[in-house]
C-alpha cells in the first residue's frame, strides 16, 4: 500500500492511453491504457493469448498502433522508433529470443550498450553488471546459447541494463528456469527498481512470483483491461482463475 | 504481308513460353529461370528428329558438321520433343522442388539454363555448336511444307490458341486450385490431405512440355536451332512477361507478351542495330516499376474478361443463390450436413477415438513433452490447458507427425497412426487447424474450402484432359459440398469473397469450415478464438458446439480458463509436457495443487 | 586463369592446375564473401550485383582510356562507382519494396529487372564488344614447370587482403551490429540498432568486393556488358554451399569450388568446366541444403 501510494505521488514515468493495434488484421489489443511510476514495478498477468506481449511490444513501438498515445517521461513518443526509444532510457526483453543465441556473453553486452558512443560509459556499466551478476563476467567468452537456462535470463536483464535502461519491459522472465531460480532473479529485479529506481513493465503467467515483488497489477483478458488492482489486493486473493 | 506475319510468329512463341510459365510462376508460385532451356530442348530434339539419316558417302547431309538426324515425319517428332522436354524437366525438378527455399530453385534452374546452353553451344558433333543445327526441314500440315511465314503463321496461330485454352483450364481447374494452395500454404495443403510434391513436378513438367512445343514450332520455322535463341535472356524474357501481365492470369500474359513483342520491330525502325540492347533496357526497367508500383501487374489474378463471365455465371448459379440469404441460425445448421461428410455418432456408449499414448519429444535437452498419454472420446470436446510452455501445441504436433516424436503411439479408430504423413493422417480421419490460420488468402472462401473436400480425382491433370465432361460434374458436385461446410459457419454468403478481404473472424470461420470439408471426425483445434473480435467469438462458440452436436471428437488447444469451462465437457492438465490430469474443468480448478502450477502461487 | 587442355595428368600438369586453382579459388573466394555479405545480412536475393559488377569494371576502364586519368585513380573511381551504385539500389529500390511490404520474390524480380536494364545500358553506351583496362602486360615468372603472373598473385593477395579485412571487421561496432542484425533482426532493433543502416552497411562492402572482382578479372581479361552474370552466380554458389548466413565460411566454400573446377581440368576440357560446378551444386544441395560445412559459431 505504502508503495504503491508513492508511485501514485511521483511523476508517471510511462502513460499509455487507448492503444489499439495488432498484426495486420489479426488485432489483438481493444484499448488498452495503463501507467507506470517511476520505480515502480507494474504486472500485467492474463492467460496466454490475451495480448499481454502484444502490449510490451507495443509500448516499445515494434508493433504499429492502430490508435493510442504513449508517452514517455512526458514527451509523445507514439510515432518514435525504437532506437530512440532506447536512448530515451527503455528497453524491451522478449520472453523468447531476449539473447543473441550465436554470440558470446561478451558480444551480447556489448550489444546491449549498442546506442551509447561513450566507451567510458560501457565500461562503467560493463563492471557494474559483473558486479551484479557474477557469472556473466566468468563466463564472457561462452556462446550464450549454450548457458543454462537461468544464465541466459540474466544475459538478457544485463543486455537491458547495458543500455542504460531506466524502464524495463520485461516479458515472462521465469519462462524455462528452474522455480528456486526464479525467486532469485524477481529479488534482483526487485533490488534494481529500489536501488536505481528504476521502472518496470512485467508481463507475467507466474502470478505466485511477480507479485511479491509488484506495486501493481493489471489483468488483460482477450485483449482488454479486465482489472487493475495495487499488488496487495492481488495478493490478497484466493485464486484467479476467474481472471484468467 | 509476310513482315507482318513473322512479327506475329515471334509474339506468339514468346506467348507460348511465358503462359507455360505463367503456371509455375503464377500459379504455383516458384520461379523457374530455365523455361528457355526447355524450349531448347524442343527445337533441337525437333531438328534431330527430322532432319535427313545420314547416308554413308554422302557427308554433306547437313551443313553444321551433324552427322544426320533420324529422317522421322514432322508431327510425330514434335510430340517426342513435347516428351523428352517434360521428363527432363520433371527429373531435374524432383530433388529442387523437395527443398522448401524458393531461392534454391531459382539457383538451380539458373544453373540448369547456363549448363544448357553451354551445352548447345560446345557438343558440335550433336547441336552443330555455336552456328546452330541446320537445315532442319520445315513444319508439315497435311502433307504441306510451309515455309512462309502467312503460311507457317496459321499453325503457330493454332498451337498459342491451344496453348491459352489449355493454360486457362488447368490453371482455373480443380488441378489449378491445388497448385494456387501451394502457392500461398504449402503446410495447409498438406493439412488437409494432399500431397503436394507430385502435383508441383506434373506442373513442372506440363509447362516444360509446352515449352517444348513452342521450340519445335520455333525450329521448323526458322530451320535451324542455335544456343542464343534458348539462352537466359530468353528465360528473363518470359519471366518479364509473367510479371508485367500479371500472375496467375492467361489474359494478361497474352496482353504483355503482345507488347513486349511489338517492341522488336519498332526498335529495330528506330535504332537499328541496338535494338535488342534498347529492349533490354525497357523490359528490365518495366520490371523494377512494376514491382515496386504494381505487383499484380498489367492484369491482376482476379479481373480481365474471362473472370468476369466465369463470376457472372456463379452468381447465378442456383446453390449459391437459394444459399445467399443472411447467414443462417446456427440451431437449424447440423441436419445440413449432407454434402459434407461427417459420420453420426454410431454408438450409445462413450467411445475412445483417439489414443495418445507415451509421447516424448526434447529439444535439445529440454523435454517439450514427456510420455504424455490420454485420448479423446467420440463426440466430446477435449481442451489441452496448462501454463505457458506446458507443450501443448507441440503436442497436436505429435500427434499430427508435423513434428516426429521422439517416442510414443497414437491409434485412431483402433488403427495405428504413428509416423504417417500429416496428409496421411488427414485422409484417416483426423484433420487440424493452424494457430495463424494458414488459409488460401488470395483465393476466394469457397475456393479455400473446396481444396479440402477428399478424393478429388479431377485434380488429377490426365483424368481433367480426357474426361472433361465428368470433371465438371464432379467439381459442381465439389463446390456443393464445400457450399454445404460454409454454410454450417454461416460463411456462405461470402462464398466468393477473397479469404483475404474477410476479417479476421471470418477468417477464422472459414479455417473451421475448410477442416470440416476434408470429412475428419477428429478435429484438432489449435486456439479457434484467438483474435478474433470478442463480439465474433460467440458465434465461433457456437459453431465449435454445433460440430459437436453433429458427432464430431474435438480437441483444442486453448488459453483462456474462461472459454474452455465454457466449450470443454474435459481438459487435460499439462505442465511442463506432462499430463498432470484430467478431469471437468471445475474439477481440475478447484484442485490445490494445479492451482499452484498453473499461477505459481 | 590459364587455358588448360584435356591432356593426360602428367605431375607438371597437375601442379600447373593446382596453381591455377589457387588463383582462381581466390578470385571466387572474394566472389563468395561479397555475396554471403549482402545475402547474410539482408537476405534479399540481389540478383543486381552482377550489374554492380559490371559498371564497376567500365566506370574504370572509361575513365582510364576515355578520359585518360592514371589507371590507379580510375580503379578508385571504378570501386567508388561500385559502392554507389549498390547502395542506390538498396535505398531506392529494396527499401522503399520493403517499406510496402514486397515479398523476397517480388524484390528478387525488381533486382533481375535491374540485372537486365543496367549491362544492356552500358551495351549501348560502350558497345557490345570486350575492353581492356589499359594496364599493360603483366611478368610472367616461371618456377620449374609452373608459370604463373604478376596478375595471378596480386588476384591471390588482393582478395585474401579484402576477404581478411571483411573477418577483421566482424570485431568492429559495425561488423558486431551486422552480425547481430543476421542473427537476430527483432532482437537487434531493440537493443537500439537500426536494421536500416546495416543493410546500407552490407551492401557497401558487398559492392565494393564485387567491384574489386570485377577490377581484378579485367586486368586479365576483356569487360564484356554481359560479364558479369557468371561470377555473382558463383558468389551465390559458395554462398548457399557455405550455408546461408555462414560468412565465415563463404570463401572457403568459393576457394574449394575454384580448385575443383582447375583440378577437373586433368580430366575435362574448359568448355565442361561449368557444368561441373553445376553439377557440384546440384549434387552437394541434394544431399545438404543446409551447406556443406558444420554450421560454426559465429
Amino acid at each position: 500500500m505504502e508503495r504503491s501510494e508513492k508511485a501514485q505521488a511521483t511523476t508517471d514515468r510511462l502513460v499509455a492511453s487507448n492503444l489499439v493495434c495488432g498484426y495486420g488484421k489479426h488485432s489483438v489489443l481493444h484499448d488498452v491504457s495503463l501507467t507506470v511510476g517511476a520505480g515502480e514495478i507494474v504486472t500485467i498477468l492474463g492467460h496466454n493469448g490475451a495480448g499481454k506481449t502484444t502490449a510490451l511490444k507495443a509500448l516499445f513501438g515494434l508493433l504499429p498502433l492502430q490508435s493510442g498515445v504513449v508517452i514517455h517521461d512526458g514527451q509523445n513518443i507514439t510515432k518514435s522508433s525504437t532506437a530512440s526509444r532506447v536512448r530515451g532510457g527503455m528497453s524491451y526483453t522478449s520472453a523468447t529470443s531476449a539473447i543473441f543465441r550465436d554470440l558470446t556473453v561478451r558480444q551480447n553486452l556489448e550489444l546491449g550498450a549498442f546506442t551509447v558512443r561513450d566507451s567510458k560509459v560501457r565500461a562503467e556499466r560493463l563492471a557494474r553488471i559483473h558486479d551484479l551478476f557474477p557469472v556473466l563476467k566468468d563466463r564472457g567468452s561462452a556462446v550464450a546459447g549454450r548457458m543454462s537456462g537461468g544464465q541466459q535470463r540474466l544475459l538478457s536483464i544485463g543486455l537491458a541494463l547495458m543500455s542504460g535502461a531506466e524502464l524495463m519491459l520485461l516479458d515472462e522472465p521465469s519462462l524455462g528456469i528452474a522455480p528456486s531460480l526464479v525467486t532469485e532473479l524477481f529479488e534482483s529485479i526487485r533490488a534494481l527498481s529500489r536501488d536505481a529506481g528504476l521502472s518496470v513493465v512485467l508481463v507475467e503467467q507466474n502470478v505466485g512470483a511477480a507479485l511479491p515483488i509488484s506495486d501493481r497489477v493489471y489483468y488483460l483478458r482477450a485483449g482488454e483491461i479486465l482489472l487493475s488492482e495495487s499488488a496487495d489486493e492481488a495478493r490478497a486473493r484466493d485464486d484467479w482463475w476467474e481472471l484468467f | 504481308m509476310e513482315y507482318y506475319a513473322d512479327i506475329a510468329i515471334q509474339i506468339m512463341f514468346l506467348m507460348m513460353l511465358a503462359l507455360s510459365l505463367n503456371l509455375l510462376v503464377g500459379y504455383t508460385g516458384e520461379t523457374s529461370m530455365a523455361q528457355a532451356a526447355f524450349y531448347g530442348i524442343g527445337a533441337y530434339t525437333v531438328g534431330l528428329l527430322t532432319m535427313p539419316v545420314a547416308v554413308a558417302g554422302l557427308e554433306i547431309a547437313t551443313s553444321s558438321g551433324v552427322a544426320g538426324g533420324a529422317g522421322w515425319p514432322f508431327w510425330p517428332a514434335v510430340l517426342i520433343s513435347i516428351l523428352v522436354s517434360a521428363a527432363v524437366a520433371s527429373a531435374i525438378s524432383i530433388p529442387a522442388l523437395s527443398r522448401v527455399r524458393g531461392e534454391f530453385l531459382i539457383l538451380m534452374t539458373l544453373a540448369f539454363q547456363l549448363v544448357t546452353t553451354q551445352l548447345m553451344g560446345s557438343l558440335t558433333s550433336i547441336t552443330g555448336g555455336t552456328f546452330g543445327l541446320t537445315p532442319i526441314p520445315p513444319m508439315t500440315f497435311f502433307g504441306q511444307s510451309l515455309i512462309k511465314p502467312s503460311q507457317v503463321v496459321i499453325v503457330v496461330g493454332i498451337a498459342t490458341v491451344l496453348t491459352f485454352v489449355f493454360c486457362y483450364r488447368l490453371g482455373e481447374s480443380p488441378f489449378g486450385r491445388v497448385l494456387k494452395g501451394i502457392r500461398e500454404q504449402e503446410t495447409a495443403v498438406r493439412a488437409v490431405g494432399k500431397g503436394t510434391v507430385l502435383p508441383k513436378v506434373i506442373v513442372f513438367g506440363v509447362a516444360a512440355g509446352v515449352a517444348g512445343l513452342a521450340g519445335a514450332l520455333n525450329a521448323s520455322y526458322y530451320q535451324v536451332a542455335a544456343p542464343q535463341s534458348f539462352n537466359l535472356d530468353v528465360s528473363i524474357l518470359a519471366i518479364a512477361v509473367v510479371i508485367l501481365g500479371g500472375v496467375a492470369n492467361p489474359v494478361g500474359t497474352v496482353v504483355a507478351a503482345i507488347l513486349l513483342g511489338l517492341l522488336n520491330p519498332v526498335l529495330d525502325a528506330l535504332v537499328g542495330a541496338e535494338a535488342s540492347a534498347w529492349r533490354g533496357v525497357i523490359y528490365g526497367l518495366a520490371l523494377v516499376l512494376v514491382m515496386r508500383y504494381r505487383p499484380q501487374g498489367l492484369v491482376p489474378e482476379h479481373q480481365g474478361p474471362l473472370r468476369f463471365l466465369r463470376r457472372r455465371r456463379r452468381r447465378n448459379a442456383p446453390a449459391v443463390a437459394a444459399a445467399a440469404t443472411t447467414r443462417a441460425p446456427r440451431d437449424g445448421a447440423p441436419d445440413a450436413t449432407p454434402g459434407a461428410p461427417g459420420a453420426v455418432p454410431s454408438g450409445p456408449a462413450p467411445e475412445v477415438v483417439l489414443k495418445v499414448e507415451g509421447m516424448s519429444k526434447s529439444f535439445g535437452g529440454i523435454k517439450a513433452v514427456s510420455d504424455a498419454t490420454f485420448d479423446l472420446t467420440r463426440g466430446q470436446i477435449t481442451a489441452l490447458v496448462g501454463p505457458n510452455g506446458a507443450g501443448k501445441t507441440t503436442l497436436f504436433n505429435l500427434i499430427t507427425n508435423a513434428i516426429t516424436p521422439d517416442q510414443g503411439a497414437v491409434t485412431l479408430n483402433g488403427t495405428s497412426i504413428t509416423g504417417l504423413s500429416i496428409s496421411e493422417i488427414a485422409r484417416r480421419g483426423m484433420a487440424r487447424s493452424f494457430q495463424d490460420g494458414r488459409l488460401f488468402e488470395r483465393l476466394s472462401a469457397i475456393d479455400n474450402v473446396a481444396m479440402a473436400i477428399p478424393d478429388q480425382r479431377a485434380e488429377n491433370p490426365f483424368i481433367l484432359t480426357v474426361r472433361p465432361l465428368y470433371v465438371k460434374k464432379r467439381e459442381r458436385a465439389v463446390r456443393q459440398s464445400a457450399l454445404e461446410c460454409l454454410q454450417l459457419v454461416g460463411m456462405h454468403a461470402d462464398a466468393e469473397t477473397l479469404v483475404a478481404d474477410l476479417s479476421y473472424g471470418d477468417q477464422k470461420l472459414v479455417a473451421i469450415a475448410r477442416l470440416i470439408a476434408t470429412g475428419a471426425d477428429v478435429l484438432l483445434l489449435d486456439e479457434p478464438t484467438s483474435g478474433v473480435d470478442p463480439s465474433a467469438v460467440e458465434h465461433v462458440i457456437d459453431v465449435i458446439s454445433d460440430l459437436r452436436a453433429a458427432g464430431k471428437t474435438i480437441c483444442l488447444v486453448e488459453h483462456s480458463v474462461h472459454m474452455v469451462e465454457r466449450l470443454a465437457d474435459r481438459a487435460v492438465f499439462l505442465d511442463q509436457g506432462r499430463v498432470l490430469a484430467m478431469g471437468s474443468m471445475k474439477e481440475l480448478m478447484a484442485r490445490q495443487d494445479l492451482k499452484e502450477i498453473y499461477f505459481g502461487a | 586463369m590459364h587455358l588448360i587442355s584435356a591432356a593426360g595428368a602428367s605431375p607438371s600438369l597437375v601442379l600447373q592446375l593446382v596453381v591455377s586453382g589457387v588463383v582462381l579459388g581466390s578470385f571466387y573466394a572474394l566472389l563468395g564473401m561479397s555475396v554471403s555479405v549482402i545475402y547474410s545480412t539482408t537476405k534479399v536475393f540481389h540478383f543486381a550485383h552482377a550489374f554492380v559488377y559490371t559498371a564497376a569494371a567500365y566506370v574504370a576502364l572509361g575513365t582510364a582510356s576515355v578520359l585518360g586519368l592514371p589507371i590507379v585513380l580510375a580503379i578508385v573511381i571504378g570501386l567508388i562507382a561500385a559502392v554507389v551504385l549498390g547502395v542506390t539500389i538498396e535505398l531506392v529500390v529494396y527499401r522503399s519494396m520493403r517499406r510496402s511490404g514486397a515479398s523476397s520474390l517480388g524484390i528478387f524480380l525488381a533486382s533481375l529487372g535491374i540485372s537486365i536494364a543496367g549491362p544492356n545500358l552500358i551495351q549501348i553506351i560502350f558497345g557490345p564488344d570486350g575492353r581492356n583496362l589499359p594496364v599493360g602486360n603483366p611478368t610472367l615468372y616461371t618456377v620449374g614447370t609452373v608459370t604463373f603472373t604478376t596478375w595471378d598473385i596480386v588476384t591471390v593477395v588482393v582478395s585474401w587482403v579484402l576477404i581478411g579485412g571483411v573477418l577483421a571487421m566482424r570485431r568492429s561496432r559495425w561488423g558486431l551490429a551486422s552480425i547481430a542484425v543476421s542473427a537476430n533482426r527483432e532482437l537487434s532493433a531493440a537493443v537500439g540498432i537500426s536494421p536500416q543502416k546495416i543493410y546500407v552497411y552490407a551492401f557497401a562492402v558487398g559492392s565494393l568486393l564485387i567491384g574489386s572482382a570485377a577490377i581484378l578479372f579485367t586486368l586479365n581479361q576483356a569487360a564484356t556488358p554481359n560479364m558479369g552474370l557468371q561470377p555473382v552466380l558463383f558468389g551465390f554458389i559458395a554462398t548457399f554451399l557455405a550455408g546461408v548466413g555462414n560468412q565465415k565460411t563463404a570463401p572457403l566454400a568459393g576457394f574449394v569450388l575454384g580448385m575443383v573446377v582447375s583440378l577437373s581440368g586433368i580430366w575435362l576440357s574448359q568448355t565442361f568446366q561449368t557444368a561441373v560446378i553445376f553439377g557440384l551444386l546440384f549434387v552437394a544441395l541434394i544431399v545438404r541444403p543446409q551447406g556443406i560445412f558444420r554450421k560454426a559459431a559465429v
